[in-house]
């Protein structure tokens, strides 16, 4: 309990700060003319993502593929390319989405089922792997 | 009327694509188990002019813990590369469209049950409507032959996935403007040399493109072509009155030509409509700059 209440605490009030310190010290940067990639991943912000949402998800996104076994400083790069849009993806439960690898894991009744199906040309895994 | 059948490629409305298309010149990379997504990646980017191998594309897209990849990174991993990951409208004809015009196709499969999935990323090289079948890399298999019936099920069951990588300037008749600018927000700096180019190219396309006219107008004014930039923002103005880019650059032009009461004018309605809104602190570093150059002025407040 207390662990969830911390990290809510850290959601709703750190990392929202920190994300402002973050856009506070790229002002320099930003200065000026806006391109037209900061326009569309602004508006891609906008539909998708807020800016501190942003932030959150490409930091949930990072956890998410490190816990799925991704060396740490790949998972801040990949996190770092995905857009707005991909983020929203990748960002939360990840449970279902379609990781395709070619790999079967079932096991028991269904593999004989999956065998029959694929004799019968309804599946094709095993042709595949 | 009968029981209906299965479609077949025949059956449906394929207006001028030609009967038999087969992308021989397309690579195939073997797989190494669980790496279809970095295999049917290495084929599709190799084939766009990209050379690179699966083996060079599993740090950037292979997830160990679900032995497979994700189609998020498949598309972002090609953008990094420099290659628009242009996604197909979800339906057979779109595809036929695209080999038919040279372009090779990454597809998510389905090769499982809808309840008990086994995905599976494939490169589509080609189709034969006589044969009514499609030609696949996929795989251990350098050249599939699949029905279209198992291959358009397999294929509905991966919620009809499809990209084509299209490289500068590739802007084939069935690209659509959102997607196609959306995408290329995040490739700029990948295309720096040819941005101009493929800008100018998506303005005789789409004359109301907001990414070209606002692209072409930074390019104009980094040369200090003024009229030129003023012209490219109005037009983003034209159709879109309130784009905040476009405003806060024409705020900038406007500074620059002294034009102090048009440059306030817009720079404040930038500030405006910015509020909450990512672009708002770039909008308000240049209304400081306005105010650094010309003081005294001021926007009405919010």
């Amino acid at each position: 309990m207390l662990v969830r209440l911390r990290s809510s605490v850290i959601r709703r009030l750190v990392l929202p700060l920190v994300a402002t310190l973050f856009s506070l010290g790229t002002l320099g940067a930003q200065a000026g003319i806006i391109t037209p990639g900061q326009a569309a991943s602004a508006e891609a912000q906008v539909r998708h993502l807020d800016n501190v949402q942003t932030f959150l998800a490409r930091e949930d996104v990072r956890q998410n593929l490190e816990a799925l076994g991704v060396d740490p400083n790949s998972a801040a790069k990949r996190a770092a390319q995905l857009s707005p849009a991909e983020l929203a993806q990748l960002s939360g439960d990840i449970e279902n989405l379609p990781a395709a690898g070619g790999v079967l894991e079932v096991l028991g009744i269904l593999l004989v089922v999956l065998l029959v199906l694929e004799l019968v040309g309804v599946t094709d895994i095993f042709n595949n792997l | 009327m009968a029981c209906s059948s299965a479609p077949t490629l025949d059956s449906r409305a394929y207006t001028d694509a030609p009967v038999r298309v087969e992308l021989t010149e397309v690579p195939y990379f073997p797989d190494d188990p669980y790496q279809c997504g970095p295999q049917s990646l290495a084929m599709l980017l190799t084939a766009s002019g990209i050379a690179t191998q699966p083996d060079a594309l599993v740090d950037d897209v292979y997830v160990p813990g679900r032995r497979g990849s994700f189609a998020a990174e498949l598309r972002a991993a090609s953008r990094s590369l420099g290659r628009i990951p242009y996604q197909l409208d979800p339906s057979l004809p779109a595809l036929v469209a695209a080999l038919a015009d040279g372009y090779p196709v990454l597809i998510l499969q389905n090769l499982g049950l809808g309840f008990a999935p086994t995905w599976h990323y494939a490169l589509v090289i080609g189709y034969d409507r006589q044969e009514d079948a499609f030609l696949l890399r996929s795989g251990p298999h350098e050249r599939l032959v699949m029905s279209t019936r198992h291959f358009e099920r397999r294929w509905r069951l991966g919620d009809y996935w499809a990209i084509v990588a299209l490289a500068p300037g590739e802007m084939p008749g069935w690209v659509q403007k959102e997607q196609y600018e959306e995408q290329l927000a995040y490739l700029e700096t990948a295309w720096s040399a040819s941005v101009e180019s493929v800008y100018q190219q998506m303005l005789s396309r789409w004359p109301d493109s907001t990414s070209a006219n606002l692209g072409l107008g930074n390019i104009a004014f980094g040369r200090g072509q003024l009229d030129a930039a003023q012209i490219h923002y109005q037009q983003v103005l034209a159709s879109d009155g309130e784009n905040i880019a476009a405003l806060n650059n024409l705020a900038e032009v406007y500074g620059r030509m002294n034009r102090v009461e048009d440059a306030f004018e817009v720079a404040c309605r930038a500030r405006a409509l910015a509020v909450d809104h990512p672009l708002e602190s770039a909008v308000a570093a240049t209304l400081r700059g306005l105010q650094s150059h010309y003081p005294g002025h001021r926007c009405a407040a919010l």
